[in-house]
């Protein structure tokens, strides 16, 4: 089974995420800050993390960078309402594997956590 | 000493006439009288009261030029001169003045001022009187320069003639050449308060000609009464320049801070509409992609899609504002710009009625090919082509026009209509952001154009005349529009083009 974490201070979107993955057989852990994800991610150690920027405690550009330095084979989808060329710029070189920008659609997140998923099987 | 003068002539005219008359008189017709004491006396006293005045101006005409006459006509018109010169505060208009006094009323072939000027750190000759603009606007000389030095150290005037006399031939051949650049042969150092502010320069009428020295004293003074006035004029030069460039930097300042302020909106608000958003067309798109969709009604689907497509499109315009807002576009490809014009003539057409308006679209077919963001450029086109529809009203004329310019090597875009033109008066506002004279308009049209116009490095103007309406100028110089390099720039790039083209559904 596929474990997904759920990064958003917005309880509300963590919610859909969920129902809309558990659906689809994804086990989905949620987390509304960038310290609480990391903590998550030593417990349930995910394959897939969907991580928005703008939030209190730790934003998640910071815990990009904390998440690829301790776990550098998870993979990160960023998951954000911003769009500056900057800041896509900037997690691109952090290591993140996707940037997709809200509102989203969820078909297209899907097709990628799908893809991200195959590249680590394959990759085993 | 004019006064002894007189008296002496007086005396010698009534002495000469008392003996050609006595002669004629005593020896012709006998009158011993008039050899009496008494005749004699009254005689003289009422010559010198009828020949007084005459013989007085006759002096003065004869020797003038001996004890006052150039000199003293110099030294009214200057003093005249150093006491107007006080209300002068116009640096161009005093030298301008100075030099053309000493042309016109004291005879000198050549006269120039030079002055320091403490931009450039040196010594500009800023008026001249006789020589050619082309040549003494080209006349610059450093601070360590030697006849500056020299004039630094003797404060006095200086005469090209004694040059060789107290100098070094080598020396005297250097001061010799500066003399002949000034075309003078006479240098007046101008100092203020021990510093060196200038110099006045002055050509004698002919070679053999030299100036004298009761010439070169008052020259002197006279330098020394109109220097503090220079000084402050140089001053007031120096201020006006100050604040020139303090207001421009504060004109540019307004304009950032105006932007980023829009900026910070635009990112602020695009992420706190995009979060509802998100949560609305989130669930809505569970509910669409439910596995047992069999369960909802017909209705119940199409109102779904409706809300994930209406969100959609909320989100397009923050998006669309954030665009504009941020310093760069995504895309860079080469701009359609007839396509652009054409779409932008429909788009309009399909909100606003054109019947009455005739729109003459003229796109050059040899374009060269300009890259940039095409949106970009049609925010341009449907900003210019609205404001002409609002301004012709009911009827009228718009001419939409792109060509290329060889000489500026530049993309040329006009858009002109025949509406009532730009009053005067906002003219000087109509780019500021917020600047409007329509109720429902934002004001952002002119400042968004501008915006983007300058991000090409190009310029925008408008030329408008009352009642022969406006037209819109821009030029986008095609160094601006070069395809990007090969390189690894272009890698990330296009990794963010797929995202972006990906990204939003």
């Amino acid at each position: 089974m596929v474990k997904l974490l759920v990064v958003d201070d917005e309880s509300e979107i963590c919610e859909f995420l969920r129902s809309f993955f558990e659906e689809r057989d994804y086990t989905v852990h949620v987390a509304h800050s960038g310290k609480q994800a990391l903590e998550e991610l030593k417990k349930i150690n995910p394959q897939i993390v969907l991580l928005d920027i703008k939030m209190p405690d730790m934003d998640g550009v910071q815990a990009l960078k904390e998440i690829k330095l301790q776990h550098p084979r998870v993979k990160v989808i960023m998951v954000t309402a911003i769009e500056t060329r900057d800041k896509i710029e900037e997690c691109l070189r952090l290591g993140a594997d996707n940037y997709i920008t809200k509102p989203l659609s969820l078909e297209y997140l899907e097709t990628d956590v799908r893809e991200k998923i195959e590249s680590i099987s394959k990759a085993k | 000493m004019k006064r002894i003068l007189v008296i002496l002539f007086l005396s010698l005219f009534a002495a000469l006439l008392y003996f050609t008359l006595d002669s004629l008189f005593v020896s012709a017709f006998g009158w011993k009288w008039f050899r009496t004491q008494w005749v004699q006396l009254i005689f003289m006293m009422a010559f010198a009261g009828a020949m007084f005045k005459p013989v007085d101006h006759l002096v003065f005409l004869l020797f003038k030029g001996i004890f006052f006459g150039r000199h003293d006509q110099h030294f009214v018109v200057l003093s005249k001169l150093a006491r107007e010169l006080v209300s002068v505060m116009d640096l161009q208009e005093l030298g301008n003045l100075v030099v053309n006094t000493f042309g016109e009323s004291v005879h000198v072939r050549t006269a120039s001022l030079m002055v320091f000027q403490k931009n450039d750190q040196n010594y500009q000759v800023i008026s001249a009187y006789g020589i050619h603009p082309t040549i003494y606007k080209k006349i610059q000389f450093a601070v360590d320069r030697p006849i500056i030095d020299s004039m630094r150290t003797y404060t006095m005037p200086i005469l090209r003639d004694q040059l060789r006399k107290l100098l070094p031939w080598q020396e005297a051949n250097q001061l010799t050449n500066d003399f002949e650049l000034l075309q003078a042969s006479c240098i007046i150092p101008i100092i203020c308060e021990d510093q060196l502010i200038g110099s006045l320069n002055l050509g004698a009428r002919s070679a053999s000609k030299t100036f004298r020295e009761n010439d070169l004293r008052f020259f002197h003074e006279f330098a020394s009464e109109i220097a503090p006035t220079i000084r402050n004029a140089i001053m007031v030069e120096e201020l006006r320049r100050a604040n020139e460039e303090l207001k421009q930097v504060q004109t540019e300042l307004i304009q950032t801070t105006k932007l980023s302020a829009i900026e910070q909106l635009a990112t602020g608000l695009a992420h706190e509409i995009h979060n509802p958003l998100t949560i609305i067309s989130g669930k809505a798109q569970v509910l669409l992609l439910k596995k047992d969709k069999k369960s909802y009604d017909d209705k119940v689907e199409e109102v779904l899609k409706t809300i994930v497509k209406q969100t959609k499109r909320a989100a397009d315009i923050t998006r669309k504002l954030l665009m504009f807002t941020q310093g760069r576009g995504l895309l860079h490809e080469p701009i359609p710009f007839e396509t652009i014009v054409n779409d932008t003539v429909a788009l309009v057409s399909y909100q606003t009625a054109l019947d009455d308006i005739r729109v003459a679209k003229q796109v050059d077919r040899n374009l060269p090919p300009f890259y940039g963001n095409p949106s970009a450029f049609r925010e341009i086109f449907l900003n210019l082509f609205l404001n002409a529809v609002q301004a012709v009203g009911k009827s009228g004329i718009i001419q939409i026009n792109a060509r290329y310019k060889q000489p500026e090597q530049a993309i040329e875009i006009r858009v002109s209509d025949s509406g009532p033109g730009i009053p005067e008066e906002h003219m000087s506002q109509i780019f500021n952001p917020f600047f409007t004279t329509r109720p429902e308009g934002t004001g952002l049209g002119l400042f968004v154009t501008q915006q983007i116009v300058h991000r090409y490095q190009g310029s925008i103007r408008i030329e408008s005349k009352a009642d022969e309406g406006a037209v819109v100028i821009i030029q986008l110089p095609l160094s601006a529009g070069q395809p990007m390099p090969n390189g690894k720039s272009e890698d990330v790039f296009e990794d963010n083009q797929q995202l972006g083209s990906i990204k939003q559904f």
